[in-house]
Order: C-alpha cells, then structure tokens, then sequence
C-alpha cells in the first residue's frame, strides 16, 4: 500500500514550492506549474470528499463536514479512492494541508490521525516572512495580515455565505498551526524550515524523502532542484501565468520573492516587534531569533519519530 | 403522499421536496420517498465506503446526524436521526439521493444546470461549486426558463433530453444579494444554512432536446475566458466525467452507459468549453456572450 504523507504547513510557507519539487523528481524537464496545479491536491479538497463519500459537503455546515473528514482520509490512505489528484510517482502519497492538526466536534482528529496518514512533514517559515507574502496573497495590508496571523479563529474557505472551492481549514495562529502539528502525538514528523530549503534544497529534499521511505538518486535531487528554481518558476509564470495564484488575479507574482530574511525591508520597526510579540516563543523554538539578535540559527529542535 | 414529477419520475413522498413540480397523484409512481426501516448494513456489497455501500441493486448511505437511507430504483426510505427535521432530510433527498436513485435505474444522470433557449435545453456541467446555479440564475433573470438546478437526469432515445428536476433555484446568499434576488427568496435549504430555495421567474416542466452543452471553467492560467469547441471524443469523455456520482459509476456498471449517451449528446448538439472569470462583476458579461453564442451557433431557431 502507498503510504500517505501529509505536507503540512501555515499558507505562505513553501508548500507549493516543495511540491514542485516533488513533482520534478524523475523528470525529464521541467513540470509545467499550470498542469501541475491542475492536477495538483489538497487535503481540504471538496471534490474529493463529495465524490469518495457520496455526501454533497455543500449541504452540511462546516462542523458537519469536519465531523466526517477523518473517514475520507482513512478511506483514501487505506488505497481505497479513485483519482484524487494525488501524485504517488515516488511510492509516497505527499498530500498538502493547509489545516492545523485539530479535532473536529466530536473529539477526534481531523485529519484521522494514524489512520489518516504515516507522517507528517512539517514545513515553517519565519513569520516575518510570511506576512508580506501572505498580504500579498490574502490582498490586504501588512498590519490586516499580521493580525491574521496572530488571531486562533482564523480559517482559510470558512465564510457561511457562498460555497468556496475548498473545506474550511482552520488555521489557528501561526504559532498554534506550527505547535498543533509539532505537538501532536499520533503520527510522527519531520520538520523542514523554508530557510534550510533555499539554502540547500537537495539536503532537505533528500533528509525528506529518508523520512517518508521515499527513494531517488543524488542526480535526480540534483536535476528536481534545478527544474525548481525560482528563475525557472518564475519564468514559466512570467510566459504563462500561474493558475495557483488567489482570484481574482492580483498584480504581482504568486512566486514573489522567494528570500529569506526579505522581511528587514518590508516590514516596519513596529510591525516587527508585534509579529516577535506574539510569536517570539515558537520563533525561538524554530531558531528564529528575534531582531535583536543577528543572524538565523539552526532549530533546537529534533525529529521526532 | 406529495406527487411530484422530477428527473423524469413520477414521485410520490410523504415528505415534502421543496422545488419539486408538484401533479395531481397517479397510479404506480416510479419512486416511492418514505420513512422506514433502513438495515444497519447491506447483506453482500459489492462496494462499499465508511458512509456507503451497495450491492449493485440497492445503496445504503449514512449522513450523520441527518439519516440512513436505503436507495433502490423505486424507493429511497430513510430514517432521520433524532435531531434532524424533515426540511433536512429532503435536502439530501432531492438532490444527490434522487441522483443516487435515477442511477440506480440504469440513467445517466450528471451534475449540471440547465436553462432553455429557444425551446432548447442548455446545459452548463461542472462539478460543485463550479458556478452552475449562478449562471443558470443569471439567465433565468433574463428570461430563459430554469430546466435543471443541479440533478440532470438525460435520455437518448429517441433524441438527448434533459429532463427537470426543480422549480427552484439553490443559491448561497451571496450570490441571492449580488443578484439581487431576496424577494424571490422562499426557504433556506437547511435551517442551519446560509444556502436558499429561490423561485425563478420562469421554468420549463417538460423535458427539452439538447441543444448545446457548456462544460464551466474558471479563467485562470493557461485558460483564457471564451468559449472553446470540443471534437465528438473530448465531449464525449467530458460528459462521462461529469457523472453526478462518480464512485458509482464502476459498481453499477456503468461506464458504457455514460460513454453511450456522452457520444449520443455530442452527436446532436455542440459542445464547448466556456472559461469565464468565476466572479460576479463578470456574470452579466458571461450572459451577454451566452445569448450572442446561441445566435451564432443558430440555437434559437433550431426549434423553429
């Protein structure tokens, strides 16, 4: 049986990169961005469960639908689906989720726990740098999306007027979505920092794949890091756009800047300071030290398995 | 017992389907809607999932904190938990049930909206959450009769036809206040739902021919908005894709019956594409286009 993996990460965090990356393992040329976000997956999907469940999720609140989420996930990482849009080329179902491990109202957890998948990689960013990407994509202003960041209600699909594309995910704080995957006890994770990514992606692709009983040869890490680099992404949207970009379509680029550390000129002294207040005690966890200190260390943190 | 006609059966419910055309009672309905015992498993399933399982013949389906339903080609009988009402249950009865039900009876039955144009069904497929019931609205607004909401039974014998399965709309609120339809606003779909039975201004009650079918897609990289020919395979294969319950399709057989009536369609009518942006400032631009494409491919006067 192919086993599930979840990409689990806060929105802005490098998910869609990595999976690019993923999906550039054992290939030729470069995956094309626009047919790899056609076909490309998420856990919150409401197709999927409409389909796999025969229930119109349209039809049930948010609450509903939660309740009935962790038997989608077992039925489908017991190899029991049709085409769900999941690439298992490498013999590991690698699924994005944008959700915080949670449990739904009726005490267990969303995402089925063991059932649900094997593990988890568990992907962060500074939250520095996620708030100018994550303005950019939610369209609002730096201090709107660091109040996101820092406010436990928020969801992503979660209004009660239309029906969006997605389930509701909830999100929770940054600092929430990064303690309820790292706290958790059911699956193991591993945990990839975006930080360690762009400054070796083959080191953290390879220690990624070691985790998820995944294989591939130095050459074909090497040739998935070339066809992923930012000029390459961003060419490619720049000829053809990107289809995993927000609607409406927003001015900019969905692969902006791809930097580390880009936050020192986009974000002002004050809003530094509220992003570090509020998450300056999962930001040390992570090894992302205050502005304060200079410099990035690596995390304190040890893979749990 | 209620009396409705409705994907082309006659019903008789002891609850009521809100959007269902209602007709006098008549001897022998094709499909019986009542409460009644619903076994806690089928004997022998052929298939089966954590919410549903079938024997080929009969669908046994589970939706928490609504109901068990038990679904042959006759009846669909459920029992309703404790806390859900009746206005509950028949939600999911008229829709994917009677969906589940017309599959059952060897139909093909897929997920789109359907509007009449020169006497002419117009279809627009699309999996949910695809726009189907918004544009159909839009085009109601404008005087095309509602066909179809969302369960599109279609035969091909003698001709493709769509058959209706309501007298209403099923649209979330703010598509109701972009469209300006809160008088015509009738009954949420659920209590606890934001989502609303609409009466349109005018609907068709008979089955119309087929006379072009639109397969939604939103405008995002690489798809630019227009509307775009498909040859006779892709439509074909486009309309098996949109079966409304796709996990059924291989236990019931009926793959071939799918392919069958999809080459059937795309003999007798054009299909497209139509990729549009998903937002409402462009809805009104998206129907002006539709009513200049049916005159271009002679849709109105194709039923002169």
């Amino acid at each position: 049986m192919t086993a599930t993996v979840w990409l689990a990460s806060y929105p802005k965090s490098g998910n869609t990169w990595f999976r690019l990356l993923l999906a550039n393992l054992g290939a030729d040329t470069p995956a094309d961005i626009n047919e790899f976000a056609e076909t490309d997956s998420i856990a919150s999907a409401r197709g999927a469960f409409d389909t796999h469940l025969l229930i119109e999720s349209g039809l049930l609140t948010h609450e509903e639908a939660d309740n009935l989420r962790p038997r989608l996930y077992e039925m489908l990482a017991s190899g029991q689906r049709l085409d769900d849009g999941v690439a298992d080329h490498l013999g590991v179902r690698f699924v994005k989720a944008h959700d915080a491990y949670v449990t739904t109202g009726t005490g267990e957890s969303l995402l089925a726990g063991a059932r649900g998948a094997a593990g988890a990689i568990v992907m962060v960013r500074d939250p520095r740098d996620i708030a100018p990407s994550l303005a950019s994509h939610l369209r609002v202003d730096l201090d709107e999306a660091i109040v996101f960041m820092g406010d436990r209600e928020t969801t992503f699909c979660g209004n009660r007027f239309s029906q969006p594309n997605q389930l509701r995910q909830r999100l929770l704080s940054w600092s929430g979505h990064v303690a309820s995957w790292l706290e958790q006890t059911d699956i193991p994770t591993h945990l990839v920092r975006y930080e360690d990514l762009m400054a070796d992606a083959a080191d953290v692709l390879a220690g990624v794949l070691a985790f998820a009983g995944a294989e591939a040869t130095p050459q074909e890490i090497r040739r998935a890091v070339e066809f992923s680099s930012f000029a390459e992404l961003r060419r490619q949207e720049r000829e053809s756009g990107f289809r995993g970009a927000p609607r409406p379509h927003a001015p900019g680029h969905f692969f902006r800047r791809g930097e580390t550390g880009a936050w020192r000129d986009e974000l002002s002294g004050d809003q530094v300071a509220r992003v570090e207040e509020q998450h300056g005690g999962m930001m040390g966890r992570l090894g992302y030290h205050l502005s304060s200190t200079a410099g990035v260390a690596r995390p304190a943190m040890r893979e749990r398995e | 017992m209620f009396c409705y006609r409705t994907a082309g059966l006659s019903v008789a419910s002891d609850i009521q389907l809100p959007g269902a055309t209602l007709e006098l009672p008549g001897p022998g309905p094709d499909l019986v809607i009542r409460a009644g015992p619903v076994p806690d498993a089928l004997e022998a399933p052929t298939a089966e999932a954590p919410t549903w399982q079938t024997d080929g013949r009969r669908v046994r389906l589970q939706i928490p904190d609504i109901g068990r339903f038990l679904v042959c080609g006759r009846e669909i009988r459920y029992r309703a938990d404790g806390n859900a009402g009746a206005v509950d249950v028949a939600a999911f009865v008229g829709g994917p049930l009677l969906a589940l039900c017309v599959s059952l009876r060897n139909r093909a039955v897929i997920r789109a909206s359907a509007v009449c144009a020169g006497g002419n069904a117009v279809l627009f497929c699309g999996p949910s959450g695809a726009g189907k019931s918004t544009l159909a609205a839009a085009l109601v607004a404008r005087g095309h009769p509602l066909l179809v909401d969302d369960v599109c039974a279609v035969t091909i014998a003698p001709a493709p036809l769509a058959h209706p399965d309501t007298t209403s709309l099923k649209l979330w609120l703010q598509a109701i206040d972009r469209l300006r339809l809160g008088p015509a606003k009738v009954a949420p779909v659920r209590p606890c739902l934001e989502k609303h039975y609409v009466a349109p201004e005018a609907w068709a009650s008979e089955p119309a021919a087929i006379g072009v079918v639109y397969h939604l897609r939103e405008s995002r990289p690489p798809h630019a908005s227009g509307i775009e020919a498909l040859n006779v395979v892709d439509a074909t294969v486009a309309f098996a894709r949109t079966a409304y319950h796709p996990a059924m399709v291989e236990p019931l057989r009926a793959r071939d019956l799918y392919f069958q009536v999809g080459a059937a369609v795309a003999g007798a009518a054009p299909v497209f594409h139509l990729t549009r942006p998903m937002t409402f400032d462009a809805l009104y631009e998206t129907a002006d286009q539709l009513e200049r494409h049916w005159a271009q491919i002679g849709l109105q006067e194709r039923a002169a």
